[in-house]
């Protein structure tokens, strides 16, 4: 069976390939010996192909932050289907992946925009940020008002379904 | 006068840092913070903490009203503003000050002169500190047009009530100029309640070199020696150090003495600190004057053997310098970075989220300035800078070599952060060779984006993800699936 992940955004294949002597892990184009010690919360202690790797390991989410030698990792599961909704980028809906405050909105329900037209600004963590439309199309609903706050994942602008969708 | 009670009118890491100097000096601290704070470190770390109430948090912080009234109610004499919120609030200062409570930074006028870049620009011009050519942006735009057009292209916009880059505009030919001048206006506006803009010549790869100085109010300043903040990103600093490294001896004195000129025509009184930006042929003009405690300021505390806070309570307290130039001798050299919630892959994009793992690192020279915790929310309603990680070394390598130990130390999860890019910075070899200029994050954004990790830690990566997961352990370990619906491992 085989699962698959994001790592930092590039997607990784994971594979179990055997138990016996130790788990072999299919990652990538090669197969690693994997030997899990207990460790303490958020500690993990593996032997890889007879390398000891220590490290810290914490769940957010989707997401599992992974930090080993100085380096923190962002990994996502992406074989299970979580629910995303019907938005992202290509979809109608167009999302804030930060949650902030709308500054102003630069197209009304109804205006018909350009791919990469401005529809608004926000502000996040004291900076400023235009989002622009991601596909031509006409806006169809505006789900947040001038000095309102969002969370992030929030839908702020939906788009008309484009011709045969 | 010495204080007994001091009030800190900030939050986060440099509350911390406030009140630790209370501390050791004896002094009572007094915290103020909003209910989304309530269980901050810095509230825990003050003797006394009150309640600020605001719509949102950051209004908490910049009601000046509730944070006198603090004062009264816990018998504070001295309020330390910190740096951001209203540190620099010509009105604030004259508030405290006229409900007798002594304020530790300047008096209002100066705070007022110094925060109108239009104004201090001249008064600096008027006391034989250098300015870069640049013309005041007025109502007449054809006139002003007709100005920046003989500084010549490039020009940059800037806003007089400004800072930290917030309404800064580049402007590389004529064309753009009136359209730029019109959103940098709106801008200034905007963030600043004040539209007034001028343009100077835009400097190509200067360095940000800043001087730290002390002042009396009787008209005694001493300069701390200085600092180079030329790391910067969205214009704002990301590593610092102490001293300027590469410096020509004869510049270091020519520019900390154009600081010193500057803040004792200004009869300063509080630490401060008179930025500078150095071109690469080696002139130097003013850019502006912080009249606060700067977030910088342990690098500098760190050559110098000094502690700042103190010496700001003991000026505020009108006890005078205690020291003459002549018993600064900087020694070895200090980095500081500062360690944001954001993301430098995706344009150092600020992040939000829940600390959940957070191991502080140690070691010799290293120092640690935080105000974080495991298990605290990190929100867009504050700034995304989380700590600030300081090293000392006898020389430049040995304080990069130990800071870029501390970062790998650290652990700090759940928030994504800019710890390990910072770490990039420290190993390049341009950051070790002192080729510093503001344009080196992005001259060097190949080389200091995060490399592809080799295969076998790529796998020990997935590995200690996927052995997180119920699913993956009970197919990797062929636990029966009755046992595993009981649940000896959780995610």
């Amino acid at each position: 069976m085989a699962y698959s992940y994001t790592l930092d955004g590039r997607p990784v294949a994971l594979d179990i390939r055997h138990r016996q002597p130790a788990l072999g892990l299919a990652v990538g184009d090669a197969v690693f010996d994997v030997t899990e010690t207990p460790a303490e919360g958020a500690a993990f202690d593996l032997v890889v192909d007879g390398r000891v790797r220590r490290g810290w390991r914490h769940i957010v989410g989707q997401d599992i932050h992974v930090r080993l030698d100085g380096r923190t990792y962002v990994l996502r599961r992406t074989d299970l289907d979580f629910a995303e909704g019907a938005g992202g980028a290509g979809g109608n809906d167009i999302r804030s992946d930060m949650p902030g405050t709308t500054i102003a909105l630069h197209v009304a329900v109804g205006d018909t925009v350009d791919e990469g037209q401005r529809l608004l600004t926000i502000e996040s963590m004291k900076l400023q940020m235009t989002i622009s439309a991601h596909r031509a199309g006409r806006i169809a609903a505006l789900h947040v008002e001038a000095n309102a706050t969002f969370e992030r994942g929030a839908v702020l602008v939906s788009l008309a379904p484009a011709e045969g969708e | 006068m010495a204080f007994t009670t001091v009030l800190v009118a900030n939050r986060g890491e440099i509350a911390c840092r406030i009140i630790r100097t209370l501390k050791s000096l004896g002094i009572a601290s007094v915290a103020v913070y909003h209910h989304d704070d309530r269980r901050a470190p810095h509230v825990a770390l003050a003797d006394r903490a009150v309640e600020l109430t605001g719509a949102v948090p950051v209004q908490a912080y910049l009601d000046a009203g509730q944070i006198i009234a603090a004062c009264k109610a816990t018998g504070a004499q001295a309020l330390h503003p910190g740096y951001g919120f209203l540190s620099e609030n010509a009105d604030f200062a004259e508030a405290v000050t006229a409900a007798g409570i002594a304020f530790v930074g300047p008096d209002a006028a100066v705070i007022r002169l110094m925060g109108d870049k239009i104004r201090s620009r001249r008064f600096a011009a008027e006391h034989g500190v250098p300015i870069a050519p640049s013309v005041i942006l007025g109502e007449d735009r054809e006139a002003a047009i007709a100005q920046a057009r003989d500084i010549g292209f490039p020009l940059l916009i800037k806003a007089s009530a400004g800072g930290g880059g917030k309404g800064m505009k580049i402007v590389r030919a004529e064309a753009e100029l009136a359209d730029s001048i019109a959103t940098a206006t709106a801008e200034a506006q905007r963030y600043f309640g004040d539209g007034r803009v001028y343009a100077e010549r835009l400097i190509e790869r200067p360095r940000h070199i800043e001087v730290q100085v002390l002042g009396d109010g009787q008209g005694q300043v001493l300069h701390l020696y200085d600092r180079e903040c030329s790391l910067q990103r969205r214009y704002q600093k990301i590593v610092e150090e102490a001293p300027a490294p590469g410096l020509p001896e004869a510049l270091r004195n020519e520019i900390c003495d154009a600081a010193v000129r500057l803040a004792t025509a200004a009869r300063y009184r509080n630490a401060g600190t008179v930025e500078f930006i150095l071109t690469p042929q080696g002139e130097f003009y003013f850019l502006e004057m912080n009249t606060r405690l700067q977030v910088e300021h342990p690098v500098t505390e760190m050559i110098l053997g000094i502690d700042l806070v103190a010496l700001q309570l003991r000026v505020a307290g009108g006890e005078g310098l205690g020291m003459a130039q002549g018993d600064l001798r900087p020694r070895g050299h200090a980095i500081e970075c500062r360690i944001c919630a954001e993301e430098p892959g995706r344009d150092f994009r600020p992040a939000t989220g829940r600390i959940g793992v957070l191991r502080l690192p140690a070691g010799d020279g290293v120092r640690f300035d935080g105000g974080i915790t495991e298990g605290q929310a990190v929100t867009p309603a504050f700034d995304s800078m989380l700590a600030k990680l300081v090293a000392y070394g006898a020389t430049r390598d040995e304080a990069a070599r130990r800071l870029a130990d501390a970062l790998d130390q650290m652990v700090l999860l759940g928030v994504p952060t800019n710890a390990d890019y910072l770490g990039r910075i420290l190993h390049h070899d341009e950051f070790l060779a002192g080729r510093l200029h503001t344009g080196f994050l992005a001259d060097h954004a190949a080389a200091l984006a995060a490399p592809e990790p080799d295969p076998a830690t790529m796998a020990a990566v997935v590995a200690a993800a996927a052995l997180t997961q119920t699913d993956f352990r009970n197919v990797a370990y062929g636990v029966p699936a009755l046992h595993a619906a009981i649940g000896h491992w959780r995610n």
